[in-house]
């Protein structure tokens, strides 16, 4: 199965086609995906310092991911679709991109963090709800927070490194 | 005169450092990025609670006392960040006008933002006194967030900027 086939037949849609062809349709849903990282980063942000007890502390654990989570989860949902709409029109490129390909890792990794997180910290977040983290749940979020700026900064140094 | 300061700042040793050593724009662009995911974040959780959608279980007050002064430090990680990258290469921005638009909307939101919070100072409950204020709050509140929206698009399209056209 050749890799390069199939980014080339994913630059080759008419999607893909005309975001790459469009001297205004990339930059804006660029533009779009900034606002969405940002967004989620900055949610993302009050999560992980609840969960490290550095911030909010007379407030539960719980309700800081009840009000804050569904704007995180939506930036995120933002970011994938704007990310994915810039990655078709020029697959190959990015794919042979040394950042991306890193962020795209990076990014599994945060994935298994916070499944992680909700399939077995959570579970015991009753106990500490209010008071002092547990040791897991700051690994979680500290664990988070280092990977999601490592994945800002991989973002931005794809646009250093080869002629996309 | 904008072309003699971009001149003058291109000769300086600092530019040239700045230009030289590979990661340095990455990493203050970067930063720069994190400070404006703080900016946003907090606008948004704000202007939302004014319209009653997020944020709940907190007034509207105590959530503009937490939140709004981090938009003021975050401003000047901003402006470091920000000066670093102008000396670095002055010519991308200066005499850019998305660059100059950028500065434009930018004063008008943090003009914007003084004045939400000027009256909270005295009186908390300023802006929810009466029908008036808590309209007043709202057209802030959507006119920030419009701001800071531009604010964004404006950021990134300074590097598309094509003086030849497109």
């Amino acid at each position: 199965m050749q890799l390069e086939a199939i980014y080339d037949w994913l630059q080759n849609t008419s999607v893909a086609d005309t975001i790459g062809q469009s001297a205004y349709l990339f930059p804006f849903i660029e533009s779009l995906h900034v606002l969405s990282i940002t967004v989620m980063m900055g949610t993302i942000a009050l999560v992980d310092l609840r969960l490290v007890g550095l911030i909010s502390r007379e407030r539960p654990v719980s309700q800081v991911l009840r009000e804050v989570l569904p704007f995180t989860i939506g930036a995120f949902i933002s970011s994938v679709v704007t990310g994915t709409l810039l990655f078709v029109s020029h697959a190959a490129q990015y794919m042979s991109n040394g950042p991306f390909v890193a962020k795209m890792l990076l990014m599994l990794v945060a994935g298994v963090n916070i499944l992680i997180f909700h399939g077995v910290t959570q579970r015991t977040m009753q106990q500490w709800d209010l008071g002092k983290p547990p040791l897991r749940a700051v690994i979680a979020g500290s664990t988070s927070l280092v990977l999601w700026v490592a994945i800002v900064a991989c973002g931005r140094w794809i646009g250093f490194t080869s002629a996309v | 005169m904008i072309a003699q300061l971009v001149h003058w700042l291109a000769a300086t040793a600092a530019s040239q450092v700045i230009q030289n050593v590979s990661w340095i724009i990455p990493l203050v662009q970067t930063i720069h990025i994190l400070a404006i995911s703080v900016v946003i974040t907090a606008v948004l959780l704000v202007h939302l609670r004014n319209f009653g959608v997020a944020m709940r279980s907190q007034s509207k007050s105590e959530l503009a006392q937490r939140f709004l002064p981090l938009i003021w430090y975050s401003v000047c990680v901003l402006l470091v960040t920000g000066v670093i990258l102008i000396v670095g290469e002055p010519k991308r921005e200066l005499p850019n006008p998305v660059f100059q638009l950028k500065m434009l909307l930018l004063v008008v939101a943090l003009a914007l933002t003084a004045i939400f919070q000027q009256p909270l100072r005295a009186d908390p409950l300023y802006w929810d006194q009466s029908a008036p204020h808590r309209a007043g709050a709202l057209v802030i509140s959507l006119v920030s967030l419009a701001l800071w929206t531009g604010i964004i698009f404006a950021g990134r399209w300074i590097a598309y900027y094509n003086p030849g056209g497109y």
